[in-house]
């Protein structure tokens, strides 16, 4: 059964700022909204590319390499080169902990 | 004193300075050189990324962005009622057993073997059998090219050592078991095999990995099997890793002329798993069986890298791996064959085949053909499917409960793989380790 995994300290990701991080076998991008966090995937769905050296503008992201958009909410790929969506994941804050849920 | 590796501050190139000094084999100025080199060139190749297409469908980054500790020792942890659950029923086998990489003598068993044959640890072997090992050690696995190689090849330590003389038989199995234990902080061990099998030789060997605790550490290893002419080598790979293990295995074989390597792999545990599997049949009339079962559920991603290079004329080989996915999880097969100009009358044939169970795991699979030769047979050929609804409503019109004709299938499935094992003892403990696999599955869904 999946469980929510310590990943990163709140103070890690000063707002506007996306960082990724290993969790188990893979790269987790983690970005601060406003103090709202978000999580998903650090491949970009187009040539799986770390997103996390992309711009955070709002609640999109946009990948460095090819500019591909995509919501960090839902995952939703918002324009070419991208035609996927990435996975998302349930984020939790306690304190000053940042939790991620992989699901299985 | 523990050694830190990591990429950040060029940690792996200051840990391998701490580590050169008191490794094993420091004062033999050939092994200080290949050591040195290998360092150097990891240090230029890097970790591959995914724009590496051979690794574009695995990213390692995971791998190269974690620190991992060389361990002083972890024989303490370890009794020997604890590797019970990972020995055969043989009663008369020759097993090495490896605690976090290290060589235990105590835990390890020596049965009587044919004159002339040697199964110690690499250590020793690089105090008593230099000559050998100096005409074949870090010999045939590309440290120059592969980063995971190289990496392996400067901080190798221990391992096991086979050498099988002209014309011996060894009718036992020879066991190397690595057991990994638990710790505090994330671990790599980077063993080290080398079999040696003279002219007209046979052996089966066994590697075989796995741990007594749920921990993150990394396995990196290489095997270089050489095979004497007329010589037949049986090869088996386990591996029971963590789940939240990464091992990364290099298996490279060279084959001389009439040689015959049967190579069976299964791979079951494990977070990130990369298996590489290069014979080079460099001999006239080689025959190649590279045999291999994945079964991978949640998360986990099992990488299955094949490179089966015939280099000479009138040489056969047989890839054949099955794959079984559920749950989350990733797969990759990546099988490759390259005949060279002289390799004329290669007989060359690749099988995938995939089972899916869920509808969120994935597999990729690439078939990669370069022949250079103009009279040759290649075929390559890979299936992804889920249970064949026909093989279900056939058991079921016989009054098989769906769920039993389920496991029929699955387990025909897997059987297919598991019977070309010549040697039952190890045969017989990977159905043990099947059935588990699927019993484990049954439980979890019922939660």
């Amino acid at each position: 059964m999946a469980e929510f995994e310590k990943v990163a300290k709140v103070s890690d990701i000063q707002p506007g700022e996306i960082k990724s991080f290993v969790l188990g076998n893979e790269m987790v991008a983690i970005c601060n909204d406003n103090g709202n966090f978000y999580a998903f995937i650090d491949e970009c769905s187009h040539q799986a590319l770390p997103l996390s050296d992309g711009l955070l503008e709002g609640k999109t992201i946009t990948c460095a390499y090819h500019g591909a958009e995509f919501n960090i909410e839902t995952g939703e790929a918002l324009c070419l080169p991208a035609v996927d969506g990435i996975e998302t994941y349930e984020v939790k804050v306690e304190d000053d902990d940042i939790y991620i849920l992989l699901p299985d | 004193m523990s050694i830190t590796l990591s990429e950040k501050d060029n940690g792996y190139i200051e840990g391998f300075a701490g580590f050169e000094k008191n490794a094993p084999g420091y004062e033999l100025g050939w092994l200080k050189s290949i050591r040195e080199q290998a360092i150097a060139k990891f240090s230029e190749l890097g970790f591959p990324t995914l724009q590496d297409e051979d690794w574009r469908f695995t990213n390692v980054a995971p791998i190269a962005r974690s620190s991992f500790e060389i361990l002083e020792n972890g024989h303490d942890k370890v009794s020997a009622s604890d590797l019970a659950p990972f020995q055969f029923e043989d009663t008369d086998v020759t097993e090495l057993v490896f605690v976090n990489g290290r060589y235990s003598q105590e835990l390890s068993t020596h049965s009587p073997l044919p004159k002339g044959v040697i199964v110690k640890n690499l250590a020793e072997a690089m105090v008593s059998e230099q000559e050998i090992l100096q005409n074949n050690l870090a010999k045939y696995a590309d440290f120059k090219e592969e980063a995971f190689t190289a990496l392996n090849t400067a901080f190798m330590e221990d391992g096991g050592f086979v050498y099988i003389p002209k014309g011996a038989i060894v009718e036992t199995p020879i066991h190397l078991l690595y057991i990994s234990t638990d710790g505090d902080t994330a671990s790599i061990t980077n063993p080290r095999n080398l079999i040696i099998a003279e002219n007209n030789s046979q052996a089966n060997i066994i590697e075989h990995y796995a741990s007594l605790a749920d921990n993150v550490y990394l396995s990196n290893v290489v095997t270089e099997i050489v095979v004497g002419e007329n010589s037949t080598i049986g090869h088996y790979m386990i591996e029971l890793e963590s789940k939240k293990a990464f091992n990364i295995s290099t298996l490279r074989v060279q084959q001389a002329r009439s040689s015959n390597i049967r190579s069976h792999s299964v791979l079951l545990g494990g977070s990130l798993v990369r298996n590489n599997v290069h014979p080079v049949l460099a001999g006239e009339g080689c025959d190649s069986l590279i045999n291999g079962l994945y079964m991978s559920n949640h998360r986990q991603h099992m990488d299955n890298y094949m490179k089966v290079e015939h280099a000479s004329p009138h040489c056969d080989s047989r890839q054949l791996y099955n794959g079984i996915l559920d749950g989350r999880s990733r797969g990759v097969f990546h099988g490759r064959i390259i005949v060279h100009k002289d390799a004329q009358k290669t007989d060359a044939k690749q099988t995938n085949r995939n089972l899916i169970l869920s509808d969120t795991a994935q597999i990729d699979t690439k078939p990669q053909l370069e022949i250079y030769a103009d009279d040759v047979k290649c075929t390559h050929g890979a299936t992804i499917g889920q249970i064949d609804e026909n093989a279900l409503f056939y058991l079921r019109s016989r009054g098989i409960s769906e769920e039993a004709s389920r496991d029929i299938i699955m387990h025909a499935f897997t059987n297919e793989t598991l019977e070309s094992m010549s040697v039952d003892s190890v045969k017989n403990y990977c159905y043990n380790l099947v059935t588990n696999w699927f019993e484990q599955r049954k439980q979890e869904q019922k939660v």
